[in-house]
């Protein structure tokens, strides 16, 4: 449902151009489960990015479901942003202003729906992920793990097609990375496809597609033409 | 959205504080102000109670002389020799004249509820009804009939007339003064609306408008009211002077138009609020930058959350409503505690009638404008430069 | 050490140039209002110009009588026997000057009429105070041994009721009397001097002046010098209990004070008109705290933007302190940044405040007004600058010493 064609970008910064993605050519279809993988400064987050249409491609277009985001206006991408996608991030981004119920049904907020509602969607996105004791706490008073399952609550409350994750695992420690990876498969089993940026080869194993990003183009490209349905 | 904003304002409370005693402060000096003026315009629109408009004022100076030196006959000679000048319409004698900062006050009596009353007075002779142009409700002025009578006629104003005889029609009643020594007696032939000498931003306060009869009374009146035709030039105080130095020469004349005297006593009463204002200005100026700066600070430190929020769905109208609505709202809680504040004023009735329901709610909503304007103003730069960043640069924000 | 300091002061300053921008425009508002106040209160009362004999000369301005209950009280001007009777024959005092305040004077031209001010004073009046004279003379001995109606004008009126013509020698109608014009001064504002025209004494229009207790005189006592005055101000004040007014049964007590110019205003606004002490300290002291209470919202806004300044800076506080830095050494840092900061913003502040005091010169607000830019105010509003730059930078200074390293490297402050 996700499809790229020849997407580059670059970035300008002050008189240095950097050519971060060149002629990327990228199909996810509905359900699957791709791990991109790459050393740093790949340019695989910006390809997430463009991918969660949080940036825009300088060449090439993309397409959500067949329709061209180009034509798109800020309010309509946003609109997706917030029904289609989820992001979970590696540093977190929880409002620490805010109690862990209240960070959840965050995204919620952009959407016109009574308040009741929305606390019940809350409440069953922290049940999913095993954190249903905990709504009345400040993001302070969690460890790093809790804290990235309490992001992973606030990406699926509103049920999005498509999880977008950067590097989840990044700030946790092997037991914690274990439980959140055993999250994300399960909601993969369950229909939702994820796109995961990581570092670790051993995760990138547990799914079902590996992309490699080396110097803002993809390795293999013609392995990743074709979606691979999940098993 | 609401509750959520709240959510995160509550939490915030101790580092927007400051913010909050800012707005605050700001917020009572310009409803400070608006009460000032408010209240000005209330009294301004009032009635004054005469028309002085065609009347100029002659104030005689003879010296430090008494009373009893000046001749009774006095008056009757400048009387008749100003009505031969063609431009004087009426001639009539006061005490003091309107429009200057004079003050003369008393107490009397009163006959039915056995009260002291304290009062402003103003005395003046039978033709200056006519002279100033006072406008009676009721009853009236001062003439010959009242000549030799016991008791001595008085006009009062509806104020004085409630304190002194509540509930009654004042005319012909008759109170007394408070002298130990001598006792006077006076009896109501008149009522106005309202006096009130010093023009119409005087606060209102009871009157007692007496009688002068040079030779009845031991009391000199040392003004001059003339009544001139409409359009006379300010060249005709000339005439006027050569015309008053005929009948006195050792006696100096400072005459003008009661119109001009009325301008710089306004421009008098303004002055202390302009220079309030202005002082208020440069407070409001300073709190308006500190809000900007601090508003900028915040807007700054929460560029993740800003790109959380984008990368959740946010458009950039979402971001720039939600930073002016929470600059709003914080103004919101100041401003009513300000209010709640502000409103024992009236409750207690400590500012007395300066400070009436009318002029505190129109304060208030003065008040209430400006600052939202001001932080809806300072608020708009900000928002618009979150709403401007690009998501991806703004999470990964260094 | 400083050095670096500046070098670091002026980096930070260029990093975020809207919130040094912010913080400028604050402090040079501020310093302006202070400094053009404080050129007016100089103006007003340190000795130059016309009154540049101040600091030995004293002033009486009214009298207060009061009757033997305390009930009945009278406050006035003095008449012009008190101050013969009473003043001039006091020893030790150089001369005493008997003059009228200001009063409204019609000046009729043909059918022209015009309103001045007009005070008539003594030779000695022309004597302690400097008036500077721009055409003809002053009264002299030989106008009072005829009585000549003589009047003095200034500039202004001069151009007003002239026009380009020369004004010595013309004749004028004041309130009917005809005068002569025999000098032309300038224009001034101050206390005792501010008028439009003057004449002498004699020129009243009925001679009663002369035997009158109170009317609308007051004296300047002249010294011979600053010393004397203590000495002289209490025997005013005994010779003010040997007072017998026109009525001594009506009032029993008068009090009059001779004072220097600040204890004149001090007494009027604070109405200390039986006591001896005008409060003129006290009200020194007011218009000092009025002044710091003035600089208190600027300086909130300051203390606000330089702590959210910190929190911004939380890294590179938390590195120089892991490398080594001490609390006192950052929090001098910042302190040296405000007080330059603030320092820059006197700099500009003492532009602006000429060009404010300029434009209230030529707008006339208060007439004649005459009003410059001092050494002595440079100094006070640098001093001020210096003053609120350190005040407004101790709370942030004591703040960021307090940060914990590790916390400030992680980045949540």
């Amino acid at each position: 449902m996700i499809k790229l064609e020849k997407v580059s970008k670059t970035y300008r910064t002050d008189k240095v151009e950097t050519l971060a993605l060149k002629d990327i050519d990228l199909q996810v279809g509905n359900g699957e489960f791709v791990a991109m993988m790459g050393p740093s400064g790949c340019g695989k987050s910006t390809l997430l990015n463009i991918i969660g249409l949080l940036d825009r491609p300088g060449q090439g277009r993309v397409h959500i479901d067949g329709v061209p985001m180009a034509a798109y206006r800020d309010k309509d991408v946003a609109k997706l942003r917030n029904r289609t996608f989820g992001f979970i991030f590696q540093s977190f981004h929880l409002i620490p202003d805010l109690r862990v119920i209240d960070n959840v049904e965050l995204p919620l907020l952009y959407r016109s729906m009574g308040n009741g509602e929305r606390r019940r969607l809350a409440r069953e996105a922290l049940e999913r992920v095993g954190l249903g004791a905990r709504m009345e706490h400040y993001p302070n008073q969690l460890s790093g793990g809790q804290q990235q399952r309490v992001a992973i609550a606030r990406a699926i409350v509103g049920r999005p097609q498509v999880l977008l994750a950067d590097e989840p695992t990044g700030n946790l420690d092997s037991k914690m990375s274990a439980e959140v990876m055993d999250i994300l498969l399960k909601l993969n089993s369950e229909g939702t496809t994820i796109v995961m940026v990581t570092h670790d080869e051993q995760e990138a194993r547990r799914v079902g597609r590996i992309v490699r990003v080396f110097d803002g183009q993809l390795v293999h490209p013609s392995a990743n033409r074709e979606p691979v349905h999940a098993a | 959205m609401l509750r959520h904003l709240l959510k995160l304002t509550w939490k915030r409370k101790s580092r927007n504080l400051m913010l909050s005693l800012e707005i605050l402060i700001a917020f009572a000096i310009v409803f400070g102000i608006a009460a000032f003026g408010l209240r000005y315009w209330q009294l301004y629109r009032e009635p004054i109670g005469f028309d002085g408009r065609d009347t100029w004022a002659v104030r005689m100076k003879m010296g430090e002389i008494q009373d009893k030196e000046i001749p009774a006959e006095i008056y009757d000679t400048l009387r008749r020799s100003l009505l031969e000048l063609p431009e004087v319409r009426e001639v009539g004698f006061a005490a003091y004249s309107p429009y200057t900062m004079s003050t003369w006050t008393t107490t009397f009596k009163s006959s039915q509820t056995g009260a002291d009353v304290p009062t402003h007075i103003f005395e003046s002779g039978d033709s200056t009804a006519s002279a100033l142009g006072i406008q009676l409700v009721g009853g009236r002025w001062f003439g010959h009939e009242d000549d030799g009578q016991a008791a001595q006629p008085a006009v009062l104003n509806k104020r004085m007339a409630a304190s002194l005889f509540p509930g009654r029609s004042p005319l012909g009643q008759q109170f007394t003064s408070t002298d130990k020594d001598s006792l006077r007696t006076f009896r109501v032939v008149g009522l106005v609306e309202d006096f009130r000498n010093q023009g119409p931003l005087m606060a209102p306060a009871p009157f007692v408008l007496t009688r002068f009869e040079p030779h009845t009374g031991k009391s000199r009146a040392r003004v001059i009211l003339v009544k001139v035709a409409p359009g006379t030039p300010r060249g005709f105080e000339v005439a006027l002077n050569r015309r008053l130095k005929l009948v006195r020469n050792d006696w100096s004349y400072e005459i003008a138009p009661l119109q001009a005297m009325r301008t710089s006593l306004l421009k008098e009463h303004l002055i202390p609020l302009i220079v309030v204002s202005v002082i208020a200005a440069f407070m409001v100026a300073m709190v308006a930058f500190g809000l900007f700066g601090v508003l900028w600070q915040n807007t700054t430190r929460r560029i993740p959350e800003i790109g959380l929020r984008r990368a959740i769905g946010a458009s950039a109208a979402d971001i720039y409503r939600q930073i002016v609505a929470e600059q709003l709202l914080l103004s919101s809680t100041a401003m009513i505690v300000g209010l709640i504040l502000l409103v024992q004023l009236p409750l207690t009735g400590a500012m007395g009638e300066a400070l009436n329901w009318g002029v505190f709610i129109g304060a208030a909503a003065l008040s209430m404008g400006a600052i939202y304007l001001l932080s809806l103003l300072c608020s708009l730069y900000p928002g618009w430069r979150a709403s401007r960043l690009s998501p991806t640069e703004a999470l990964h924000y260094e | 050490m400083l050095r670096n300091y500046l070098l670091t002061a002026w980096k930070v300053f260029m990093r975020r140039k809207l919130f040094t921008a912010i913080n400028l425009v604050c402090i040079v508002l501020t310093l302006v209002v202070l400094m053009v106040v404080t050129a007016l209160l100089e103006t007003a009362f340190w000795p130059s110009g016309v009154e540049g004999k101040s600091e030995r000369f004293l002033q009486v301005y009214s009298m207060r009588s009061e009757s033997a209950d305390h009930r009945t009280v009278r406050t006035e001007l003095l008449g012009f026997k008190t101050i013969d009777k009473y003043l001039k024959p006091m020893q030790g005092v150089e001369r005493v000057s008997a003059f009228t305040t200001p009063a409204s004077v019609s000046v009729y031209q043909g059918d022209r009429v015009s309103e001045l001010q007009m005070r008539r004073v003594d030779a000695d009046y022309w004597r302690i105070l400097d008036f500077r004279l721009l055409a003809g003379r002053l009264p002299d001995a030989d106008d009072d041994s005829v009585s000549r109606f003589v009047a003095v004008i200034n500039a202004t009126t001069a151009r007003k009721l002239f026009g380009d013509a020369a004004a010595v020698g013309q004749k004028i109608s004041i309130s009917g009397q005809m005068f002569e014009v025999i000098g032309v001064v300038e224009d001034v504002i101050h206390m005792n001097a501010y008028a439009d025209v003057w004449a002498p004494l004699y020129t009243f229009p009925s001679g009663t002046w002369r035997d009158e207790l109170t009317g609308s005189f007051a004296a300047m006592l002249l010294a011979k010098q600053p010393s004397d005055l203590p000495r002289i101000q209490r025997e005013v004040e005994r010779v003010a209990k040997t007072f017998v007014t026109e009525d001594p049964h009506e009032y029993a007590t008068t009090t009059f004070w001779a004072d220097s110019k600040l204890d004149l205003v001090a007494r009027e606004l604070l109405g200390n008109k039986e006591r001896a002490d005008s409060g003129g300290t006290t009200l020194l002291a007011w218009i000092i705290i009025a002044m710091l209470l003035f600089m208190l919202l600027p300086a909130l806004n300051l203390v606000n933007l330089n702590t959210g300044r910190i929190l911004e800076r939380s890294s590179e506080i938390g590195v120089r302190k892991a490398f080594g830095a001490t609390s006192r050494q950052l929090a001098g840092q910042l302190v040296v940044e405000n007080v330059l900061l603030c320092l820059a913003g006197g700099l500009i502040g003492l532009a602006c405040t000429r060009v404010v005091l300029w434009w209230l010169e030529t707008a006339q607000l208060i007439p004649y007004l005459k009003v410059g830019l001092n050494p002595s105010v440079f100094a006070c509003g640098m001093l001020l600058a210096f003053v609120f730059g350190l005040l407004s930078g101790l709370i942030p200074a004591w703040k960021m010493s307090r940060l914990d390293p590790v916390h400030a490297l992680k980045g949540a402050a």
